[in-house]
């Protein structure tokens, strides 16, 4: 009886300890976590990055060996050496054993708790991981420890951090009261947990694969008063509402945003998602969605050399006419004061409602890499072309008026630059196939070889070209005339479900070569703010050089569905040796 | 004062300095060489120097040219700072210069030019032309000042600034004639107002077109003119030649380089400067000798010169940074300066700067060891390329006292008061905890006494 009864015992302690073990980080934490975070499989992730080409390449590079040669460097080594020691094994090897079950952390708004839960698979790294940070943290301040004990799990305190291992769990929190709830949720299972927060649990159980994952409760941090801005829905400049206005809006009332990060081979992505109904844009923020929701971004064919693309969806009209609703008084009054101005310069026109008005919502912006190849003057810094274009709601009507207001505004440029020695626009208005285009070219003038500069002047030939209904203003007459020539894919008649509102790529070597174009004067400028000599100056914007090559590119999309706003940015890694 | 400067004896005081007992070559003397011909020296460099004779090491500071690698360096700088547009920028890239520059008597020099030709971008506003000038003070630092004086004559940022880049027949301007008399060549007293009006018509045609000098044939006066008693049809060049082979000009100039680098009051007597100017004048006007006179001379490492002149903003900023192996952030650098009435490119006014005595009061006191603070706790400020203690590693310096008296040596011009070096070292050793807080503390400490604002 005696001995049934011990094995009794036994049954329900394994019992026991076996369903603790099995619990889940978000079983243990807190319901109003106002955030939580997941790193599902650590170990895949640190494989990724230790065996990665690109630490291979940035390795090899001489900037990083020359950085490897330093005292700094060679300390760190050391360090990690010393660590390495205690555990008995790499410190790869163990990061990736310690954390075999994930990392998982949470932030409770109510106590300002941060809970860090490390689920190991390795009782014994775990164990030694546990002794090594205790014998370091004494051998710095043998006094700065205290032990105390929570049902029987040991915690260490130093100053704020408190460290306990439960089981295959370690645990690092700044306040007892959510450690604590985590080792009473561990043990006796938990009804106030993440698992019973049910919108929670939707938005858990659809998540993406990823290799990193977040959750962050908006209702709660706009209920709490906090980060009031966020939530204001207002936008204070116009540069801002353009950005990202809409999100604004949505964020006065998605209750949730998910973030999902993506760590491939040759990808680095991240999307974030927030939940979004058409009923919740309101009238002034239309210019961001359009009147049905579903404005979409334009689409056009490729140029050469280009740095950034950018296509969107923006209703220019629309945001200038209701300025009142959406900006703070003084933003205000300074549109007012540029609509007086601009409407001198459009002949006594509105501006908001006729002149933006004539213009098409759906925008392309290219920046390309300038060739000054068999140019008379080089400037000395060299900056690429960007261009915007957009279709005219009444070409015929629109086109004499902006041709003459542009003319207008060169005269007045020349009439500018006169006052100040700059040099003089010459303007040319002419007809290239279908393109009909005015262009202003700086006239070449002596410069002076004892003046160390070339005037920035010389990377401008502002443009405007026309090509039936589509408007092109260029800061170089040759994109202009590339860009005129783009064919536009045409939007569907049918509106599907989901939409791309915006979308932008950058290409990094692209970027690249313009940097390198204008190397001396970032060395120069590095020298001047850092106090660097010229060597040292070089040595740093090598590194720079050296992580561009890292990226083929950079893609940012913003998706507009019936129910969700997806945003999404991606990076093309640099894989090849 | 004056009158025991007065009986001072020529002789004695121009013949080269020999090192002796009462006057020996030492630390202090080689600092005070290095703080004078430049903007002080690091601790190798004054070490290297006591072991030296001192007129070997001053010819070899009057000759020392920048290499060729730098100036391009300086070159491409430029290039970058003129690609901004902003004159603000100019004095960013000088201050970088004289921080890096491997011939500082010329720059030196070239600040002594930018004082005595006193031009400001806040008028002129074109950086390019403000940039053009400062490399026309260079090109003739030490070289001669009659060909220096026709070339400024010609400069537009100098025409610009005193309006007189449209100078008509009918309305002479004698702004230029005026400043060319007053401030740059003769001093009041050495000429009469008919002679600023006849010099003025020399002038008429000169003009700026273009950010460039151009002499318009149909707006010049071609009849005689009559200055200082002779007479012709003399052009803008005769105008010039005349101002400078004026009696008064080597005197003038003399006792100028003379408060620069000798001692700020009480000024030479003219027992003094007469011997320098009539030298300087044998000289055909070219500068270099009579700087080499001086900086060698007995005068010079007297008691008359030692500490006898208060250090400008630029002085007391540069030289720290040099005699600590330190760098900065070039443009805060310019705008802390400012706060202390000295930003480079833009002098107050056509008198440039005051100088001595104008530099120091309570507020500006208190602003130079808060100026000392803020480029200490800079995060770009490094010294011997880490933070401040790596300065006392690289020379093997350790504890309060040694790197006091080093700092006191490296830093300070005259003797501080034991009791002073007493209260350092507790302070250093109150805050030793905090190696780097301990030095910072130690220097801002230093940068409060009033014998740190002596040069």
């Amino acid at each position: 009886m005696r001995h049934a009864l011990t094995a009794l015992c036994l049954l329900v302690l394994t019992c026991q300890w076996s369903f603790a073990e099995e619990r889940k980080a978000h079983e243990l934490l807190p319901k109003d976590s106002l955030v939580y975070l997941e790193i599902s499989k650590p170990s895949e992730l640190i494989d990724l990055v230790v065996n990665h080409p690109l630490r291979a390449k940035i390795e090899a590079s001489p900037v990083v060996a020359a950085a490897k040669e330093g005292k700094e460097y060679q300390q760190l080594l050391a360090g990690i050496g010393l660590v390495e020691g205690h555990l008995g094994t790499d410190l790869v090897t163990a990061i990736s054993k310690l954390s075999g079950g994930g990392i998982y952390a949470a932030f409770q708004p109510s106590t300002e708790g941060v809970v860090i839960l490390i689920h190991s698979d390795d009782a014994e790294i775990l164990e030694k991981t546990r002794s090594t940070v205790l014998g370091l943290a004494k051998l710095a301040d043998p006094e700065s420890i205290r032990t105390t004990k929570y049902r029987d799990v040991k915690v260490y305190t130093r100053e704020e951090l408190k460290i306990a291992v439960m089981d295959s769990w370690l645990i690092l929190t700044n306040k007892s009261e959510i450690g604590k709830s985590v080792v009473d949720a561990y043990r006796d299972g938990n009804s106030e947990s993440l698992e019973q927060n049910e919108n929670f649990q939707a938005v858990y159980t659809a998540r993406p694969q990823c290799s990193a994952w977040a959750y962050f409760d908006l209702a709660t941090l706009r209920d709490s008063g906090e980060a009031a801005d966020l939530f204001s829905g207002k936008s204070e400049n116009p540069g801002v509402e353009i950005l990202v206005g809409g999100l604004l809006e949505n964020f006065q009332h998605a209750g949730h945003v998910s973030l999902a990060v993506s760590l491939k081979q040759e990808r680095f992505a991240i999307q974030l998602e927030l939940p979004h109904k058409n009923d919740w844009v309101s009238e002034p923020r239309k210019h961001f969605f359009g009147e049905d929701g579903k404005g979409t971004a334009p689409t056009y064919g490729k140029a050469e050399n280009v740095i950034l693309s950018l296509s969107s969806y923006r209703d220019f009209s629309r945001m200038w006419l209701h300025a009142d609703d959406l900006f703070d008084e003084a933003t205000v009054d300074e549109l007012a004061a540029a609509e007086s101005n601009l409407s001198t310069l459009f002949s006594g026109k509105d501006f908001g409602e006729e002149i933006l008005g004539a213009i098409h919502p759906e925008v392309q912006l290219l920046v390309t890499q300038q060739s000054f190849e068999g140019s008379e003057i080089v400037p000395t810094i060299k900056l690429p072309s960007f261009a915007l274009a957009a279709k005219l709601r009444d070409a015929e009507k629109m086109k004499p008026e902006l041709r003459r207001t542009f003319q207008s505004l060169i005269g007045f440029l020349n009439v500018i630059g006169a006052q100040e020695g700059n040099p003089q626009f010459d303007i040319e208005a002419t007809k290239s196939g279908k393109i009909q285009f005015v262009a202003a070219e700086y006239l070449a003038q002596d410069i002076d070889e004892d003046d160390n500069n070339v005037p920035i002047h010389y990377n401008f030939s502002p443009t405007v070209a026309f090509v039936d209904d589509t408007f092109v203003l260029s800061s170089t007459k040759s994109l202009a005339l590339e860009m005129a020539k783009l064919p536009v894919k045409k939007t569907p008649q049918n509106r599907p479900k989901n939409v791309t509102n915006t979308a932008a790529k950058l290409d990094v070597a692209e970027l690249a070569k313009v940097l390198n174009d204008n190397k001396r004067h970032l060395v120069a400028q590095n020298m001047l703010e850092d106090g660097n000599t010229r060597e040292e100056a070089e040595n740093q914007i090598g590194i720079l050089f050296e992580i561009l090559k890292a990226f083929e590119d950079l893609q940012f999309q913003f998706d507009v569905a019936d129910d969700v706003l997806k945003l999404k940015l991606a990076t093309k890694l640099q894989t090849t040796q | 004062m004056s009158q025991e400067l007065a009986a001072i004896s020529p002789e004695w005081a121009w013949q080269p300095y020999e090192p002796s007992a009462e006057q020996p070559w030492n630390v202090r003397r080689a600092a005070h060489v290095f703080r004078r011909a430049g903007f002080a020296a690091n601790w190798d460099t004054l070490q290297a120097a006591v072991k030296r004779d001192p007129h070997e090491l001053i010819k070899e500071v009057i000759a020392e040219r920048e290499t060729a690698e730098f100036q391009q360096d300086m070159s491409d700088l430029a290039s970058t700072v003129l690609a901004g547009g902003d004159p603000r920028s100019l004095s960013h890239w000088w201050l970088y210069r004289l921080q890096h520059t491997t011939s500082p008597l010329v720059e030196k020099m070239t600040l002594f030019w930018h004082g005595h030709f006193a031009t400001s971008a806040a008028k002129v506003t074109n950086a390019n032309i403000m940039y053009r000038q400062n490399r026309l003070f260079r090109s003739h630092a030490l070289g001669d000042f009659r060909k220096m004086t026709q070339a400024i004559a010609r400069d537009p940022a100098m025409l610009i600034y005193l309006d007189s880049d449209s100078n008509r027949k009918s309305h002479p301007n004698e702004n230029f004639a005026r400043e060319l008399m007053e401030l740059f060549c003769l001093g009041e007293g050495n000429y009469t107002e008919q002679d600023i009006r006849q010099l003025a018509r020399c002038f008429t045609g000169w003009e700026v077109r273009n950010d460039k000098f151009r002499f318009n044939r149909f707006q010049h006066d071609k009849d005689d003119k009559s200055i200082f008693g002779e007479s012709g049809k003399f052009t803008g060049e005769n105008g010039v030649d005349l101002v400078v082979s004026h009696p008064a000009a080597p005197r003038f100039l003399v006792t100028k380089l003379a408060r620069y680098f000798l001692l700020d009051e009480p000024a030479l007597p003219a027992t003094l400067i007469e011997p320098l100017a009539k030298e300087l004048r044998d000289n055909e006007m070219v500068v270099g000798p009579t700087v080499a006179r001086m900086l060698s001379s007995n005068l010079f490492h007297s008691s008359w010169s030692l500490g006898r002149k208060i250090r400008s903003p630029v002085e007391l900023a540069v030289g720290l940074l040099r005699g600590l192996d330190g760098t900065t952030n070039a443009e805060v650098l310019a705008n802390d300066l400012e706060n202390l009435d000295q930003r480079l490119f833009f002098p107050p006014n056509v008198k440039g700067w005051d100088g001595g005595r104008t530099w120091i009061n309570s507020a500006t006191l208190l602003g130079r060891a808060n100026f000392v603070r803020r480029l200490l706790d800079n995060d770009k400020t490094r010294f011997a390329k880490g933070k401040l203690p790596a300065i006392f590693e690289k020379h093997g310096i350790e504890g309060g006292e040694d790197r006091v008296n080093w700092l006191l040596d490296v830093l300070i011009a005259v003797e501080v008061p034991n009791s002073v070096r007493t209260r350092l070292i507790q302070l250093y050793r109150k805050s030793a905890g905090n190696d780097e807080v301990a030095c910072r503390n130690i220097v801002h400490t230093l940068s409060t006494l009033p014998e740190f604002q002596l040069s």
